[in-house]
């Protein structure tokens, strides 16, 4: 029960601060966005480096919000099955999500870190001087973050799926 | 390897895990037993979210959830019943006409019936309509949030079958349209029959009034699709507009959004973003794959041998869309059959734009579907009932928007009359 | 036999797919069928800089592409894309077979590529809805959609242009709108993406040259013997061979083309006057790339 609690706890912090950081990506985007319009159409000085930043501060906002998205069980899933099982059979279906889940990070921070080794040799169009290791690597650090939430759910099951469905 | 990925996908989808999961397990898997490269997974799960007029989707999704935070749907609920509240079935028919405004500023469905589904399920329960009634109502009319521009499946669509996705947006009023009037139609002619709704127009805001309250909200759609039009700015950026016109009517002329609420919807917003913008990665993988097997060119060609007419095929394809919907979460649709599909339109000299229609007034329905149905499950849970209490009431609704379905399908001028108006071709 | 997958962004129907058709058919022929070559267009396997970086990365085997991302994998390639560096087709067709264009695809095997050949898109021009361009001051203040390179948008904006990036399928309703005024490609691409349809004015500037390249995964390539090697040289070659004859088809075709469907053509713009224009920004790419190297491509003979 310690145990369990301790790691609840620890999940909370970690998943907590990965959506902090999403959140401020999303506003960063969402800021950059307003600027870029402003320098077209305001300032005639578009700048180009706008929509790379963009693009990228939205993958990081995604793969950061990923670990609260697993925590809270807010992935869209098909749960018919679900909604017509006994507790036993749920029990089964979420040790299955939990895995399945898993397996799918696994694949994402191994293979992610791989490609975001590889890819460093790569600069970011419009934005000559970063190189696009910083872009990928938020494939296996936000999969490697999602680990707590998907295993915080299995211990502590949560279904808002709803709430953030769009 | 594709019938590996599909068996896959379906089990995962049986054992209810996530749709983003599922479909990224069963790519993995395909890749793993074809004996390619690892790395081709999140090479194009990056890949498929890493397109700027994507951007759009996050915006829009946090714009509808600074206006909806800010107190518009009240506003537009007050504003809708002032125009038609006064009939008998006024309140049903205020429904339909509040999520078809509500969809002018939401780019998704879900978030409508909960915005407005929050407020006017009660509404309609305390007039005495059943309450699977109002559930199924509503859930129905939410899906005007993706037909009626702004609309994020029209955005996957544009993206992944590389159309103009401001031309999809204007393709949407007069589908948006049509369906809106022949709900309001139906159910009035359904209150008038069942004799429900007698004291709908009770309470009503003067028109003056409740178009004053809600004129700030109104004035939104015409500012980003005036924009749009107007040559002002692309799709892209009208979305990072909406975000900040919806934050100013909120924080300063509204006054209902504070700091802490604002950290509330960034969250929200951010977590319902990355929740499809995940589908749409693993649904991009998922994609690549089976294009580099080939699948789209030989799925083209049997289509074009087997439906052998434009009117063949547009039935076909409506009925194939019809079944997958019940089943398949849409945005992951799209991603995975826009691409297939669009080419073998083209090639019965369907217009692109048109036929993106078709797609999205499908898979919306397909949200109002079971057993899988985004918006019947969002329906459920405001109005706190069982899914298997709503589908008597749903039918009709199901079959109302198949109507219109057939007309959207036959009828091309309806989606494209408006955009060949406005881009003069 | 072995199966390798080569792509590109554009139609089949182009000058690009008749490359990597010419490609597949000479691989195929002259390796004795031991190696087919799967054609893949339409960017179904990703856009250009995704089917580089599979190639770098070996989750494709071959790629042709335009050398709008190859910068930046290989910075070395970002000298071709200053503005009239190549007087002509000729000019660049000769540069690119000759030692220098041999030295650029030798920089590709520190990447992780085997360059195979050169080929082309051919000159970019621009087109606009406001005025007809005959001299560099009528390019002032005119919105442009440019790609992202930066040695583009440099001499862009030397030319007084407002640059704007942005996705090629909203070019087209953009220049509808009047988001922007005008875009600048090569004849193909206007002609297959209507843009006389929304663009009244096009100018041959043949401002920048744009070359296109055939791209293998050097791991892939350096298994092959030395006979499949060559051939594979010797089919991009052929490849680059029906690639250029179909551009020249194509230049020569979409001006009378253009004309017919009411674009008013200006083909006789004073070309010194431009160049003269970008002098501050010519000397800022002097510095960049070395005077010594853009002097050794402008008179390469
Ligand atoms: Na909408
Ligand atoms: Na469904």
């Amino acid at each position: 029960m310690h145990v369990k609690d301790f790691f609840l706890r620890a999940e909370r912090v970690s998943s907590g601060a990965s959506m902090a950081l999403a959140c401020a990506m999303l506003a960063l985007a969402a800021s950059l966005g307003l600027f870029q319009i402003l320098m077209r159409f305001v300032f005639e000085e578009p700048a180009e480096w706008t929509e790379v930043l963009i693009r990228f501060s939205l993958i990081w906002m995604v793969f950061l919000a990923i670990p609260t998205a697993f925590r809270q069980g807010a992935m869209v899933s098909v749960d018919v099955l679900r909604r017509w099982s006994p507790p036993a059979l749920r029990r089964a279906l979420d040790w299955a999500v939990c895995l399945a889940s898993l397996a799918l990070m696994a694949v994402l921070v191994w293979w992610g870190w791989d490609y975001a080794r590889r890819g460093g040799v790569q600069t970011m169009a419009g934005l000559e001087s970063l190189s696009m290791f910083w872009a990928y690597l938020a494939i296996p650090v936000g999969a490697l973050c999602a680990v707590p939430g998907i295993v915080g759910n299995l211990l502590d099951p949560r279904h808002e799926e709803l709430e953030n469905a769009q | 390897m594709t019938g590996v990925m599909i068996s896959t996908m379906a089990l995962c989808f049986a054992l209810t895990i996530s749709v983003a999961v599922s479909i990224g397990l069963s790519a993995i898997l395909g890749i793993q037993v074809s004996g390619a490269n690892m790395l081709i997974a999140v090479k194009e799960m990056f890949g498929a979210i890493n397109k700027f007029p994507l951007a759009a989707i996050p915006f829009f999704i946090l714009a509808g959830n600074l206006m909806e935070t800010g107190g518009i749907s009240r506003r537009l609920v007050e504003f809708a019943k002032s125009l038609v509240g006064g009939v008998q079935g006024g309140l049903p028919m205020t429904c339909v006409l509040t999520c078809m405004i509500f969809a002018a500023v939401s780019g998704s469905s879900v978030a409508t019936t909960f915005a407005i589904g929050a407020i006017l399920i009660p509404a309609l329960v305390k007039h005495g309509y059943p309450t699977s009634y109002a559930a199924a109502l509503q859930a129905t009319s939410a899906e005007l949030g993706v037909i009626i521009p702004p609309s994020i499946p029209m955005i996957l669509y544009g993206v992944s079958a590389e159309v103009s996705i401001g031309e999809l947006f204007i393709a949407g009023f007069g589908p948006g349209v049509l369906i809106s009037g022949a709900l309001m139609l139906f159910v009035w002619l359904y209150c008038k029959y069942k004799g429900w709704g007698q004291h709908d127009g009770d309470g009503r805001m003067p028109f003056g009034r409740a178009l004053w309250q809600a004129g700030w909200a109104l004035l939104m759609p015409v500012i980003i699709l005036g924009g749009i039009y107007g040559g002002v700015f692309t799709p892209t950026e009208a979305s990072a507009v909406a975000v900040f016109y919806a934050l100013l009517v909120g924080m300063v002329i509204y006054r209902e959004i504070h700091r802490r609420n604002l950290v509330a919807v960034l969250r929200k917003s951010a977590i319902s973003s990355a929740v499809i913008m995940f589908i749409i990665a693993n649904a991009g993988l998922f994609a690549f794959l089976i294009t580099r097997a080939g699948v789209p060119d030989a799925i083209g060609r049997w289509l074009q041998e087997v439906l052998q007419t434009p009117v063949l095929f547009l039935l076909g394809v409506n009925v194939a869309l019809f079944l997958i919907g019940m089943f398949i979460e849409t945005s992951a649709a799209i991603i995975v059959l826009g691409p297939i599909l669009a080419p073998v339109a083209q090639h019965f000299g369907v217009d692109p734009v048109h036929f993106g229609l078709i797609m999205v007034v499908n898979l919306a329905l397909g949200m109002i579907t079971p057993p899988f149905g985004v918006n019947l499950f969002a329906a459920c849970t405001v109005a706190r009932i069982p899914l298997d209490r709503i589908v008597g009431h749903l039918l009709p609704f199901v079959a109302v928007i198949l109507g219109c379905l057939l007309v959207i399908t036959y009828v091309p001028q309806l989606s494209l009359f408006l955009r060949d108006l406005v881009y003069a071709r | 036999q072995t199966t390798m997958r080569i792509s590109i962004s554009t139609a089949q129907n182009s000058h690009q797919g008749v490359a990597i058709d010419t490609f597949a058919k000479e691989v195929e022929k002259r390796t004795g069928g031991r190696y087919k070559v799967q054609t893949f267009y339409n960017g179904a396997l990703g856009g250009e800089r995704e089917s580089i970086e599979s190639v770098q990365l070996g989750t494709q085997e071959l790629a042709f592409s335009s050398t709008g991302p190859v910068p930046n994998f290989v910075p070395e390639t970002k000298i071709l894309d200053v503005p009239f560096l190549f007087r002509d087709k000729a000019h660049a067709r000769a540069v690119l077979d000759g030692p220098i264009g041999q030295d650029l695809l030798a920089k590709f095997d520190a990447k992780g590529f085997k360059a195979l050949a050169w080929a082309e898109n051919g000159f970019r021009h621009m087109t606009n809805s406001k005025r007809d361009v005959k001299t560099p001051e009528d390019l002032k203040g005119l919105k442009l959609r440019t790609m992202e390179n930066p040695v583009h948008i440099a001499a862009y904006k030397g030319f007084g242009i407002i640059t704007t990036p942005m996705a090629f399928p909203e070019v087209f309703t953009a220049l509808q709108q009047g988001t922007v005024d005008g875009q600048e490609n090569p004849l193909p691409v206007i002609i297959s993406a209507k843009f006389d349809q929304v663009q009244k004015h096009l100018s041959l500037t043949g401002h920048v040259y744009s070359p296109c390249i055939f791209v293998m995964n050097k791991g892939v390539f350096d298994k092959l013997s030395a006979q499949d090697k060559q051939a594979f040289i010797d089919a991009a070659k052929e490849g680059t061979k029906a690639n250029r004859a179909r551009v020249d088809e194509d230049d020569a075709k979409g001006v009378a083309d253009l004309r017919a469907k009411g674009m008013t053509v200006i083909d006789n713009l004073d070309k010194a006057k431009f160049v003269a224009a970008l002098a501050p920004v010519n000397a800022q790419f002097e510095k960049e790339f070395g005077k010594a190297n853009l002097d050794k491509i402008r008179n390469y003979q």
